[in-house]
C-alpha cells in the first residue's frame, strides 16, 4: 500500500498557515507577542515532543527538550528569516539540533578553552537563490510523489533519526540499495532548487 | 555515483540528526564552504519541516509565559564547542599556529577532542602512503587540494573512503593540504615505512 508523508491534493485539516505562522514569529520578534507565542506553541510544542519521543528521548526528556526548542523560539524570533524557510522548516532545524548539541556537549570533558578552535558561534543562514515559499511548496509536492519505499526510507531518517546504516541494519535491506533509494529520492526534492543548479 | 550516493546518504544523515559529533561538525564546515551545499541541506530541512508537521501531536504541558522573556541564559550554550567557523579560521588561514604532531612522512595530525576526528596536513607535493580503512572515512579539504583515485579535492569538497577502499593521497606541489577527516574505523597502511606509521597512529 502506498503510503505518503503528506497529504495528496488538499492540504490536511491541521495543515499550518504558513504565511500566518511567518507573521506571528515576525510578532514576537518585534514586540514580544505572548498571544502569538501561545499560539505557536499550541501548534509546534506538541509535534516536537512527538519528534523527540520518536527519537527515543523519555516522556520527562521529550517534554523538557520540546520546552527548550519553544523557549528558543521564543528567544530567538528575530533570527528567523521567512524569505530563508517555513516556520516548520525553522523550528525542525532548531529541535534537531538541540539533539546534536546534547551529543556534542556530553564528549568534551576536559579539553583547553582557549584553543583557537573552541568558539562557540551562531548558525549561518543558507544564501541560496530559491526563495523559502518556493522551496517548501515543491518539496512538499516531490514528497507526495516519491515511491513507497523511499517515504519510509525518509521517516526512518527524520521520525526516528536513523543513519542510513541504522536503517539497513534495521530493516535488513542492504546498504547499497538504502544509499540507492536516498540518491532517487534526493534527486525528486531536490527539484525544488530549480533547473539552475 | 558511488561518491554522490555517499554524500547524499551523508546529507540525509546530517539533516536526520543521525550523524555522530565528527561527521556533523564535518557537514557544518562544508556547508559553510559551500553554497550548493547549503541548498541542498535546505531541501532537505524543507522535507524534515514537512514531517515534523505531519507528526501526530503528543501531550504537552502549558509553558507558563509569565516571565518567559526573564528566563536566565538556559539556551546561551555557555560551554565551548567546536565551532566550524572558527575550525576554518584556525585551520586555512593560520594552520602554523596550530599543535601539530607528526604521524608519517608528509603527514601532520591534530587529534580534535570529538572521537574519531582530527585534522591532517599533507605537506605539499607529497603523497601519503597507500592505505586503506578499517571503516568508513570522510575527509572534507579545508585548505589546499589532494587527488587519489577517485578524484581532484579542492576546498569545501568531500571525500569518502570506504572499508577496503585503498588510495594514496596526492598533495600539489606548493600548499600544505589541510583536512578534516571523520572516520569510523582505523587506517591501514601498507609498505614498511607505512606499517611504522600506522603503528604511530594507532
Amino acid at each position: 500500500m502506498r503510503q505518503t508523508a503528506v497529504p495528496h491534493g488538499a492540504p490536511a485539516a491541521d495543515a499550518p498557515d504558513r504565511e500566518r505562522f511567518a507573521d506571528l514569529m515576525a510578532a514576537i520578534a518585534t514586540r514580544q507577542d505572548r498571544e502569538a507565542f501561545a499560539e505557536l506553541f499550541a501548534y509546534y510544542a506538541p509535534r516536537v515532543k512527538a519528534y523527540m519521543l520518536r527519537l527515543g528521548a523519555g516522556a520527562a526528556l521529550a517534554e523538557e527538550l520540546a520546552q527548550e526548542v519553544m523557549i528558543t523560539v521564543w528567544r530567538k524570533a528575530a533570527l528567523f528569516d521567512r524569505k530563508q524557510a517555513s516556520v516548520s522548516t525553522w523550528i525542525f532545524r532548531v529541535a534537531r539540533n538541540r539533539r546534536i548539541d546534547a551529543a556534542r556537549r556530553a564528549k568534551h570533558a576536559n579539553f583547553d578553552q582557549e584553543d583557537p578552535i573552541l568558539h562557540p558561534e551562531a548558525a549561518e543562514a543558507p544564501d541560496d537563490a530559491v526563495s523559502a515559499g518556493q522551496r517548501e511548496r515543491q518539496v512538499r509536492a516531490a514528497l507526495t510523489t516519491l515511491p513507497a519505499e523511499q517515504v519510509d526510507l525518509l521517516k526512518q531518517a527524520f521520525y526516528d533519526g536513523l543513519s542510513h546504516r541504522d536503517i539497513a541494519e534495521k530493516t535488513g535491506i542492504p546498504l547499497g540499495t538504502v544509499k540507492s533509494r536516498i540518491r532517487l529520492a534526493f534527486a525528486r526534492l531536490r527539484t525544488a532548487l530549480g533547473p539552475d543548479i | 555515483m558511488a561518491a554522490s550516493e555517499a554524500y547524499d546518504a551523508l546529507m540525509l544523515d546530517y539533516a536526520a540528526g543521525a550523524l555522530g559529533p565528527a561527521h556533523a561538525l564535518l557537514v557544518e564546515t562544508h556547508l559553510r564552504l559551500k553554497p550548493d551545499g547549503r541548498a541542498a541541506a535546505a531541501v532537505l530541512d524543507a522535507a524534515g519541516g514537512a514531517f515534523l508537521e505531519s507528526l501526530p501531536p503528543a501531550d504537552v504541558m502549558a509553558l507558563p509565559l509569565a516571565g518567559v522573556e526573564t528566563l536566565p541564559g538556559l539556551l546561551d550554550a555557555p560551554e565551548p564547542v567546536i565551532d566550524a567557523r572558527a575550525l576554518i579560521e584556525a585551520a586555512s588561514r593560520r594552520p602554523d599556529d596550530l599543535s601539530w604532531r607528526w604521524r608519517a612522512p608528509g603527514l601532520r595530525e591534530l587529534r580534535l577532542p570529538l572521537q574519531g576526528s582530527s585534522l591532517l596536513r599533507l605537506a605539499g607535493g607529497r603523497a601519503l602512503a597507500a592505505h586503506g580503512h578499517s571503516g568508513e572515512e570522510v575527509t572534507l579539504v579545508l585548505r589546499g587540494a589532494f587527488s587519489d583515485q577517485a578524484g581532484h579535492y579542492e576546498v569545501g569538497d568531500i571525500g569518502f573512503a570506504d572499508e577496503g577502499y585503498d588510495h594514496s593521497p596526492l598533495v600539489p606541489p606548493g600548499d600544505d593540504c589541510v583536512c578534516l577527516v571523520a572516520m569510523t574505523g582505523r587506517l591501514k597502511f601498507h609498505g614498511a615505512v607505512a606499517r611504522i606509521a600506522a603503528r604511530l597512529l594507532s
